[in-house]
């Protein structure tokens, strides 16, 4: 760098290595308005047009955000929305190994599930170093794939929805599970892992089936995790009237782009030659 | 990794600060740091610089920020000034914000650069000092060494192979025997994953469903949504038609805080909970990973880069960094700083000052927390936020700063990313 001895860029009272205690300029001597170390400070600001949104109030039910198939990218729209209602689990710690010259380095990988067992599952994995680190990104990224959970009834529809809507299946690396409806008062009939996930999405009952090599656990709690995300993924018939979308401009104008689009392609044949 | 050995470049973060009363705003000069109002130019320049119109639309551009910085041991006081217009058709367009930059000799300030230099030495010693412990934790989180890495050595249970061949490469004939036995010993099928491309990223999970066959069975009913998010995102609050000028605030500069190393209370509990479900503790896992590392279910866990559901890497990136100090509105890292983009910069990118020719550098980045936080008063006369949009602002300005006395205020490079959706 051009800059002489001091290599930061060093000044009196803004920007750069000291003044740092006087960044208010010269002649101000009074405190802070808002205290540095208080509650302020960690409060959360929205970094999405959608967080600003939300965190004005405009959004009333996170279905909403579901619903219009918005990218969900700070976790603090999910907490303001379910919050208190969220339970999240280790489901496992395991070291993970590099290989390195000087040995064996280990890092830890944590496997985080997070649901408020009335309709909303996430599943979070993250490495690091340390353990509480690795747990911290894995809720974080947890939160921010929570999917909603469609369920349905297996026979009569009376009270509420108990079971998954139709047979599903996930997979994941050679783990393939299967999600099959099951009358009311089954309970979960399933390995521990995907037990623990269903119950935290609200699904009461259900039979699964698992191929694979299950003792793979991401793999298995992935799988399980796509097989209840596709619950919603699909259109069944009582959905077809209650979207109205709106046409797409390509829709709208379809005859306009048919004469442009012709119109390009000669002059394009016309070039080439 | 971090550059040659060298400490972390450290960032300046500008945090909003209490408002200027009017007596305080006519006080201020240009080695205030502030966010909104008028514009302070330096004293001597007279006339003094109109307000600045729109490029694309003509319209007065009302003040964002001004940053006081000058630069080393330089005799100048160095201000920048930064205007962006806030019609809603030129929001997220780079030609709709400008960059000014102003210096000032400073007088009487002479015996200032000896006593910086001095002053300076200390700390570049202290900083030195502290940079061999940089340099010896070379893997953060996520990124740098372990991901860089990922394609010399493959996957942690194929690594045993790895460590075969580059051992025949590197050892005499008469070592390998030697050092084959135990790394022969570490391989390992990956059976999990062995009829997948070879690649470093784990398996990708999908899913699908059955057509029904069962009858009886029968989903939910679904509510139609109530609100129309579509056009609550697409808003943009109306201008007022004549001049727009923010709510002056001061901004307080700190450091940016290093990484808080204690974990909190809920994440020690469900430490505490899931040790006492499994039965293992801490201890155990690590050395269990550091001996046995041969064993089929370590060795079939890889290691896996953070990907956040909605797959915007960068700006999961940017978050992360944030909540460092989430009240931040301004970057500042003009000694060896990299921006934080919301979308790769372009191929090729390197902006040059328009005066001298010289190349520029990255000196300060505006995030968009600061949307929420500039304040002025809207068409309808109410004061509210969000009436300047954009991803984020960064600021290139020339590396050395050209400058002459009696020069008119100087043009820098802004480009403006928008928040991708």
């Amino acid at each position: 760098m051009a800059d002489a001895a001091p290599a930061r860029g060093g000044f009196r009272g803004g920007f750069g290595a000291r003044g740092r205690g006087r960044g208010r300029g010269r002649g101000r001597g009074r405190g802070r308005g808002r205290g540095r170390g208080g509650k302020d400070e960690k409060e959360w600001v929205p970094v999405t047009k959608l967080g600003r949104l939300v965190k004005d109030g405009k959004i009333k039910v996170l279905e909403e955000i579901f619903l219009f198939s918005m990218p969900i990218k700070e976790f603090e729209i999910i907490d303001t929305f379910l919050g208190s209602a969220l339970r999240d689990d280790v489901l496992k710690i395991m070291p993970v190994q590099k290989q390195t010259r000087a040995g064996q380095r280990t890092r830890f990988k944590a496997f985080v599930a997070i649901g408020d067992s009335n309709g909303h599952i996430g599943l979070g994995v993250k490495c690091s170093k340390e353990v509480a680190t690795a747990i911290r990104g894995a809720i974080v990224l947890a939160k921010l794939s929570i999917v909603p959970v469609r369920r349905g009834y297996w026979g009569n529809k009376i009270g509420k929805p108990h079971t998954v809507p139709c047979k599903v299946t996930g997979k994941c690396g050679s783990v393939q599970v299967r999600l099959i409806p099951a009358p009311r008062g089954t309970g979960i009939v399933s390995a521990p892992i995907p037990k623990h996930l269903l119950t935290m999405a609200g699904i009461e009952d259900c039979y699964t089936s698992a191929r694979g090599s299950t003792s793979t656990l991401g793999n298995f709690a992935k799988a399980t995790y796509a097989a209840i995300a596709k619950t919603y993924g699909y259109l069944t018939p009582d959905l077809w009237k209650e979207n109205v979308f709106t046409m797409s401009p390509i829709q709208e104008f379809t005859d306009y782009l048919m004469k442009n689009h012709r119109q390009v392609q000669t002059q394009q044949r016309e070039e080439g030659q | 990794m971090a550059s040659g050995g060298g400490s972390v470049p450290t960032v300046l973060l500008g945090l909003e600060d209490a408002p200027l009363s009017p007596a305080e705003e006519s006080r201020s000069d240009l080695t205030v740091s502030r966010l909104g109002g008028r514009p302070d130019w330096p004293a001597d320049l007279a006339p003094p610089p109109p307000q600045p119109v729109c490029d694309r639309c003509g319209r007065p551009q009302p003040l964002v920020t001004q940053i006081y910085a000058p630069i080393g041991a330089s005799a100048y006081h160095r201000t920048l000034y930064l205007f962006a217009c806030v019609s809603p058709e030129c929001a997220n367009e780079s030609g709709a914000w400008r960059c000014l930059r102003a210096q000032q000799r400073a007088a009487a300030e002479r015996s200032e650069p000896e006593s910086t230099a001095r002053a300076s030495q200390p700390a570049a010693a202290a900083a030195a000092a502290a940079d061999w412990l940089d340099s010896a934790d070379d893997w953060g989180d996520g990124d740098g060494g372990w991901g860089d890495d990922d394609g010399k050595v493959d996957n942690s249970s194929a690594g045993g192979i790895d460590n075969v061949r580059s051992n025949t490469g590197t050892g005499g004939s008469g070592d390998n025997m030697a050092t084959l036995t135990p790394s022969l010993q570490k391989l390992a099928l990956d059976v999990d994953n062995a009829n997948l491309a070879a690649s470093g990223d784990p398996p990708a999970a999908s899913a699908e469903v059955e057509p029904a066959s069962e009858e009886g069975v029968s989903p939910e009913p679904v509510a139609p949504p109530t609100g129309d998010l579509r056009a609550l995102l697409a808003a943009r609050p109306a201008p007022p038609a004549g001049t727009v000028t923010f709510r002056p605030t001061y901004l307080s500069v700190i450091e940016e805080p290093a990484p808080r190393a204690a974990a909190s209370h809920h994440e020690l509990d469900l430490l505490r909970q899931y040790q006492a479900r499994e039965g293992v503790n801490m201890a155990q896992l690590s050395a269990g990973g550091g001996g046995g590392g041969g064993t089929a279910a370590a060795a079939a866990e890889v290691y896996e880069r953070a990907a956040p559901a909605h797959g915007d890497r960068l700006l999961y990136k940017l978050i992360q960094r944030l909540e460092l100090c989430p009240a931040q509105v301004l970057r500042y890292g003009r000694d060896g700083g990299a921006p934080l983009p919301l979308a790769p910069l372009p191929a090729g990118w390197a902006p040059v000052c328009a005066h001298c020719g010289g190349p520029a550098v990255f000196e300060l980045q505006l995030l968009p927390t600061l949307v929420s936080r500039l304040r002025a008063a809207d068409s309808q006369g109410a004061e509210r936020t969000g009436l300047l949009e954009f991803g984020t602002a960064i600021v290139y300005t020339c590396r050395d700063s050209c400058w002459r006395d009696g020069d008119r205020p100087r043009a820098e490079t802004v480009l403006v990313q928008a928040e991708m959706q």
